[in-house]
Formats: C-alpha cells, structure tokens, sequence
C-alpha cells in the first residue's frame, strides 16, 4: 500500500507539473497570440557586439508595459468610425499588412480624393524626429489627431470623433480604466493611438542581427552593400536605429531635384527659404516593402531610387553592381512584422452618430 | 512492484491526454472545452442549433485564404479588400447602408456578413452564387466593388514569388488560376464561424440566458419567426417574400430572387439572412431601412407575419436576439508579400 501511495503522489506531481509546464510550452510551439506587439514574440539575445560602435542601431526590441493603453490605440488604429464614412481607418493608408504604408502613388481618402503626398509608413515612426514629411507635428500623438479631421482623409472632425466614441459603453469603460475619467478627449485618443504606435517596431532584421554579432546572416554581397553605404555617404543621411529619421535634408543638394518643385517641404513650417526642399530624412527599415519612393512617388524601383539618391544628394554615378549591391544591403533591414490580433470592436448603438458617405 | 507499474502507465496515459489538448485549437481560438458536451439533451431538439467547432484540417490553404481576404492588390486601385466591406473587427459588414467600391462607388445594396455564411444554402441576397466559392470571383470584377478582372487579379498574384509558392503548396502547381484563388478564399471563410455564443451555450443545457432572454426565444417560436429564422445560421436555409403579410414598399426595386429564376413568384423573394450576431451588423435588410434592431423586429412582425409586437414583446426578442453573438474570429493580422518589379501597378481611376 506504501508503495501505491507513493506512486500516487508521484502521479499527482508529474500531474502538477504538466499543467504547469504544458501551457508554456504550448505558447512556445505556437505563434503567441496575444503577446507580440511590435517583436513577433521573438528575439535575439543583445550579445556584447565588436559592431556596437557602428552607425546604424539595432532597433530595441521594446516591451508594451500599459497593455490597457495599446490595446485601446489598436481599436482605435483600426476603428472606421473615426472617419466621416465609417469606411476609412488609420490602418487604410498604413496597412500593417504591407509594411505600414499603402503601396500608393498618394492615398485615397474620403470620397477617394487622392492626397498630395506619399504616405510614410507607420512602423519605426516613434524613430523620427518629428512627424510628416515636413516634420509638422512633434511627436506621434500631435500627429494623430491630424488625420481624423483632414477632409481629404478621415474627413471628420474632433468634436464628432469623441461623441461617436462616448456614444460606445465599451470604449467609455476602456477609457476610464486608461485614463480615469469617463469623459474622452481627442488628446486621449491621439494618446492611446500613439502608444500603440510605439509597439510597432521592427526588430530582428537580418542586419540586426549582423549588428548584434551573428556574422553568417548577411551574405558577402550584403556587406559589400553596407560598405558602399557607408563609403559613399549616404550613412551620413540615413543612420541611428531607423536608418534615417534624425535629420533634414534637402532633396537635390548636389543637383536641383525637378520632378516636383511644387512640395516645398520644411519651408511650410519654418518659412525659411533656405529650408525649402527640405524633407525629413526618411527611414529605410523594411523600406523593400513601400514603395513607390520619395514624396512624390517618382519611382518603383527600389534601384532606381538608390540612383536618384546617389545622382542627386551625392553627385555621383554608381559603376556596374554598385547599385545592386546597396540595394541587397537594404533588403536585410526588413525586420519582424508586428504580429497584431485583429481587433474585434464594439458596436455602434441608437445614440452614435450614423456615418456619413458624402 | 507490479501496482507501480500501472500506476506509471496511469500516469503516462494522463500525459499522452493532456499532451492533445493543444491539438483542439483552431483557426479561431481555442475551443472552450466546458461547453464541450451537452448536458440536457432536450434541448438538442431546438429548431436552432449551436454553430458546431470548425477545425482547420487545412492550415496552409486558410492561411493562404486569409492573406487574398485581405490583399488590396486583388482590387483594380490596390486599396480595396473583402475586408473592406466585410470587416472582420465589425462582425464580418461594413455597417454602411450600402457598400463604398471603386472610386466611392456607391453600392445599390447592404453588404451582408461573412461569418458564418457558411450555413447559407447560397450566397448573395437572391442566391446567384451558388457556394462560397462561386461567389469569391464576384466583388473581383464587379466594377463596383473591386473593379479587377480575374486576368489581372491572376497575373499580379503570379508576379509575386511568395504567392507562386504558396499556391504550389496548396494546389500543386505554380500557375495561379482564379478557380484556386476563390478557393483558398472560400475555405478561409469557413473558418469564420462565431461559436459559443450565450444562446448555444444555452442549448448545450447550461443556464446562461436570462428569463427575459427565454421569454423571447419563446416568443421567437410562438409570433413565427423560427419558421424563417432556424438552424444553425438562425437563417441561411430558405428563399422567401419580403413582404408575404403586407407588400413592402419601401424598395419595389429590388427585386430578389426573381433575377436569378425569372420566375414571376419570385418577386422580392430573399435569402433569409443569418441572425447570429445580428446586433454587430446594423443597418439592416437589403435597402439597409432601418438602424434599429427593435425596428427590424417590428417590420418583421408587421410585413412578414402581419402582427403587432407589444413594446414588451419587442425588446424580449431583441434581448434574445443578442444572446445569438458569438465568439468572433481571432484573426493574426496577415503579412504579404511585397510586389516584385514585374507585379502590375495599381490604378486608382
Ligand atoms: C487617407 C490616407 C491616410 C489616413 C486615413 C491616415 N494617414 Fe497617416 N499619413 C498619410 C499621408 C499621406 C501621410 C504623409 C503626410 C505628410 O507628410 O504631409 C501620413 C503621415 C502619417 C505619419 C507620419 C509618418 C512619418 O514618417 O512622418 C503617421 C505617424 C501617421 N500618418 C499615422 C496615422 C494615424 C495614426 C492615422 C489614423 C488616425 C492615419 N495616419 C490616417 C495618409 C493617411
Ligand atoms: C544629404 C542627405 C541624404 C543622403 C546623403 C542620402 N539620402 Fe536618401 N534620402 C534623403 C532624403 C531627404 C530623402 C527623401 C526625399 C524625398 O522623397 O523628398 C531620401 C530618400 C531616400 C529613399 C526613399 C525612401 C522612401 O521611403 O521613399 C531611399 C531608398 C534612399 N533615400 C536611399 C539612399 C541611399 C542608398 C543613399 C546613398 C546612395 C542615400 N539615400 C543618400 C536624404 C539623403
Ligand atoms: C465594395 C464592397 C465589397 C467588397 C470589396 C466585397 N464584398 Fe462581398 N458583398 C458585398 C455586398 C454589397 C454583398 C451583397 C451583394 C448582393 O447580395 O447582391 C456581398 C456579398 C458577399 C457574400 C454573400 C453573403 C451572403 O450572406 O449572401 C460573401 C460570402 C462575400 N460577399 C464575400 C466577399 C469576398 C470573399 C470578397 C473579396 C474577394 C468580397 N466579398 C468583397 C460587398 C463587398
Ligand atoms: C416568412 C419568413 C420570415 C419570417 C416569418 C420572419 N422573417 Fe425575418 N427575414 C426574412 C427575410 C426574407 C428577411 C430579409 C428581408 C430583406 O432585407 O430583404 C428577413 C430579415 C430579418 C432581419 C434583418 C436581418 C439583416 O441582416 O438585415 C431580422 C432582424 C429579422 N428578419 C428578424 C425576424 C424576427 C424577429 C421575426 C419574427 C418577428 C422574423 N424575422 C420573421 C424572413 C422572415
């Protein structure tokens, strides 16, 4: 009986222990559902790196430590009803799906008007400087509340935007348990839209890693591209975590760039003359996935772009595979996509205001 | 010696069971086990039954489905998906009176739900497409909508290595046929089913509905609308009037089944839509008449069964009605893949 009882509780243990164990390991197998902002769930151990003095950054793998907050931002990412329509989200001209951006010459918005810009993608965006091609917004959340009322986008307006919300029990609960008061603001809105933004980072690329100190996860090509990067200068422009983002530049300094001269860029902020053609430096991670390039959308071609680069803001012409080889080098920075869980949003009811089509 | 034995071999047996749990998820979650089994079989003979658990026995080809679900570059401008108009964050609709297409088309009727239409004996509102799959090629090429063609739908998707690949996978060969695309797209959406709800979880013999949700189920049966309004889909298993009680006239335009079988007696004929979720996808009917649930309930009773619903009666329906949604989708955002050089570029006129 002795014996029995002990195998007993050894069963009980092992029991135990696997319900335990197992959902961990579970998690493990399969893609995590709902952890995964922004790193996929998985990353890379930071080891100490002969490469940490190099000029381009490893992005941080970054952790969401208010996960009421960016959940609510992604409802609101993803919530048509902030749109005159009811048809347009965040999301429709920054699809997480490809790259943070919307593969367009310009977007489409409200009533399909077709914007003037290219749009930027959202992903690393916390990494600029500032928002916009302009820079006129200061950070991710002044840059939120633009959309939503910009008529030739969300076509909304603030006012309208928070009474639909307020309209919503579930969103009124969620804001209070975010922000404490039942009461929803468009600066809380834009807050929790921006801190769900800081989650979209994309980390693990294959130079990452080169950067961390795997040395086999670039090809020889690859490296020579980087080299070249750096050699020729365009590390000058593009560098830091976001390979770019830290600075503005004028686009045509060594040779007057005259697809477009109509966008005048830093120049409507500043109305410094010598600012006009300035752009803020655009990011390049995962830049293999937006196209077309530069503001105006002047090309497809991610070669060809590079070219543009080298001709006009270095004044040279690259040789032979030059060009190809930068353009490998580019391709290793596209990182983890954000894993995101679609959203599931709460319905309207008999006070929201109805959508509006025209 | 030997009562060790068995009991490592108990133990072990408790491993392997546990080990499979794992094994039960699905596209959609995983599957509440508590509400497995049924209870109290006298509920099995409801004329509504729980949506039954979808298993996905075919990963790569859901996962495929999902991704075209999801792919603007099907679309002629490169901006409109089938989530678009049947957004899976919104219970499968656009809660739009009508559907926003190509160039802010504006649709000539409400867009039904993608979930569960499974249990739809055909699909669109006069039944022209005869499954799932059939009806994916529509919204492709209608002008209206995705203003594609299958062509060129076909030919951007080819021009994608990613997608030549994973269409290997799943059919076999690298050549992308729009029968395939329609496919994989089909059996994503049988994927999207919403079980567990308040009610199903009732009719398994748990006591999860309030007395005045009951009521209303038994006022669902008694008033008539289980007649129209059964089965798995609470709807999806009959063409009928619009209007058989008292004509409807607030669209004699529309004319339902009729274009489908040029039969007279098919005039404002309709698929009877699904109920499960209904309160995630107003405005409701094919014009998209009302926003109002207790509307619909009430036009419901005067047109199709020619009765007047007491103020009561109507909200105990209703509160019935929403214990019908269930567990929605839980969708991984889909990552796709970048257009290559040769990909066709799209047209936003
Ligand atoms: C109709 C398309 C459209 C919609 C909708 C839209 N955006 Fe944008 N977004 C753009 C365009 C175009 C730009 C560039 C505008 C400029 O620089 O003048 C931009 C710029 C941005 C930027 C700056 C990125 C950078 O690198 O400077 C961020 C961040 C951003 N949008 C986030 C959002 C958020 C959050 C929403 C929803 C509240 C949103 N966008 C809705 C098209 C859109
Ligand atoms: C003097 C600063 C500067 C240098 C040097 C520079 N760039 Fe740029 N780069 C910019 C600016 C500014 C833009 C945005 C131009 C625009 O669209 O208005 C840009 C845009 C780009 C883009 C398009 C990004 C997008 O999202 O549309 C690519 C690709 C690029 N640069 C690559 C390079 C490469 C490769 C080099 C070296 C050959 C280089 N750049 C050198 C400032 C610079
Ligand atoms: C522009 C909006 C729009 C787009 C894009 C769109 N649909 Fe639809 N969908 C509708 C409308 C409107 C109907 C109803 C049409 C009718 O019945 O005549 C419908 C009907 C359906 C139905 C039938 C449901 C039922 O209960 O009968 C299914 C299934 C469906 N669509 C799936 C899709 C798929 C898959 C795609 C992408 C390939 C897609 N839709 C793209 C608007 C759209
Ligand atoms: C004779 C068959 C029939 C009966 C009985 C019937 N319905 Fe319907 N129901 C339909 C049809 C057909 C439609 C679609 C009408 C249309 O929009 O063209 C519909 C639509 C609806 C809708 C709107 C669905 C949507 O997605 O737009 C609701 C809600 C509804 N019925 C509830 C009820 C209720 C509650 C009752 C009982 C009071 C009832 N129905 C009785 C056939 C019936």
């Amino acid at each position: 009986m002795k014996i029995t009882k002990f195998a007993l509780s050894c069963c009980l243990l092992v029991f135990a222990i696997i319900t335990i164990v197992l959902p961990v390991i579970v998690s493990a197998e399969e893609p995590p559902r709902n952890i995964g902002y922004g790193r996929g769930g998985r990353m890379q151990g930071g080891a100490v790196s002969p490469r940490s003095k190099e000029p381009i950054k490893p992005i941080p793998i970054n952790f969401d430590d208010n996960r009421a907050k960016t959940d609510l931002g992604k409802k609101l990412f993803f919530e048509p009803r902030l749109s005159k329509s009811g048809w347009i989200t965040c999301n429709s001209c920054h699809n997480i799906s490809t790259g943070g951006a919307d593969n367009l010459p310009s977007s489409i918005g409200h009533k399909w008007m077709l914007g003037p810009i290219n749009s930027p993608t959202v992903l690393n965006a916390k990494f600029n400087l500032a928002q916009f091609w302009d820079g006129r917004a200061k950070d991710l959340k002044d840059q939120a509340k633009g959309p939503i009322a910009n008529p030739m986008e969300m076509a909304s307006n603030h006012d309208l935007a928070v009474e639909v919300l307020q309209s919503i029990p579930e969103y009124v609960k969620e804001f209070k348990t975010v922000y404490g008061s039942e009461k929803i603001t468009i600066d809380n809105v834009a807050d929790a839209i921006a801190a769900f933004e800081e989650t979209l980072t994309t980390p693990n690329s294959r130079f990452d890693a080169w950067l961390n100190g795997y040395d086999d996860k670039i090809t020889a090509e690859e490296k020579a591209g980087y080299d070249l990067f750096k050699e020729k200068g365009c590390i000058g422009c593009h560098n830091g975590f976001g390979v770019g983002g830290n600075s503005f530049e004028k686009f045509g300094i060594k040779k007057a760039y005259d697809k477009d001269t109509q966008t005048l860029g830093r120049y409507n902020v500043t109305k410094n003359e010598n600012d006009k053609y300035f752009f803020k430096v655009p990011l390049l991670r995962n830049i293999e996935l937006t196209s077309p390039y530069f503001h105006d959308a002047s090309t497809w071609s991610l070669s060809e772009a590079v070219n543009v680069m080298a001709e006009y803001q270095l004044g040279v012409k690259f040789a032979g595979d030059e060009t190809k080889k930068i353009v490998a080098f580019l391709k290793t920075l596209t990182g983890d996509q954000p894993e995101i869980v679609f959203p599931i949003l709460p319905p309207s009811n008999a006070n929201t205001p109805q959508p509006n089509r025209n | 010696m030997k009562i060790v034995k068995i009991q490592v071999m108990c133990c072990l047996f408790i491993v392997i069971l546990i080990a499979s749990v794992p094994s039960l998820s699905f596209a959609g979650g995983l599957i509440d086990m508590a509400y497995g089994r049924d209870i109290k079989s006298d509920r099995s003979k409801e004329p509504i039954q729980p949506v039954p658990f979808s298993y996905d026995n075919n990963r790569a080809k859901t996962d495929l489905g999902k991704m075209l679900f999801f792919e603007p570059r099907l679309s002629k401008s490169g901006w409109i998906t089938c989530n678009s108009c049947h957004n899976l964050s919104t219970g499968g609709a656009d809660n739009l009176p009508t559907s926003i297409g190509h160039k802010w088309m504006l649709g000539p009727i409400n867009s039904p739900t993608v979930l569960n239409a499974k249990f739809n004996l055909a699909q669109f509102w006069d039944g022209r497409a005869k499954d799932l799959k059939e009806q994916a090629k529509g919204p492709i090429a209608n002008p209206m909508e995705m203003a594609s063609n299958h062509q060129l739908a076909a030919e951007v998707l080819q021009s994608i290595p990613e997608y030549a690949q994973r269409f290997k996978n799943v059919y076999g060969e690298e050549k992308i046929t729009i029968d395939n695309v329609a496919d994989a797209i089909a059996a994503f959406e049988e994927t999207l089913v919403t079980p567990n709800s308040r009610f199903d979880v009732w009719l398994r013999g748990y006591d999860k509905i309030t007395k005045e949700e009951e009521d209303g189920y038994i006022l669902f049966k008694e008033k008539g609308c289980i007649g129209c309004h059964n089965g798995f889909g609470v709807g999806g298993n009959a063409f009928r009037k619009f209007g058989i009680a008292k004509p409807y006239d607030k669209d004699t335009q529309t004319l339902g089944r009729y274009n489908v079988t040029k039969n007279e007696k098919d005039k404002y004929v309709f698929k009877v839509p699904l109920l499960r979720n209904i309160e995630l996808t107003a405005p409701y009917f094919h014009n998209a008449s009302t926003w109002s649930l207790n509307e619909a309930v009430n036009v419901m009773a005067e047109y199709q069964l020619g009765t007047k619903l007491t103020d009561d009666e109507t909200n105990k329906i209703v509160a019935f009605l929403k214990t019908l949604t269930g567990d929605q989708p839980e969708i991984i955002f889909p990552i796709l893949p970048p257009s290559g050089e040769h990909t066709p570029q799209p047209n936003r006129n």
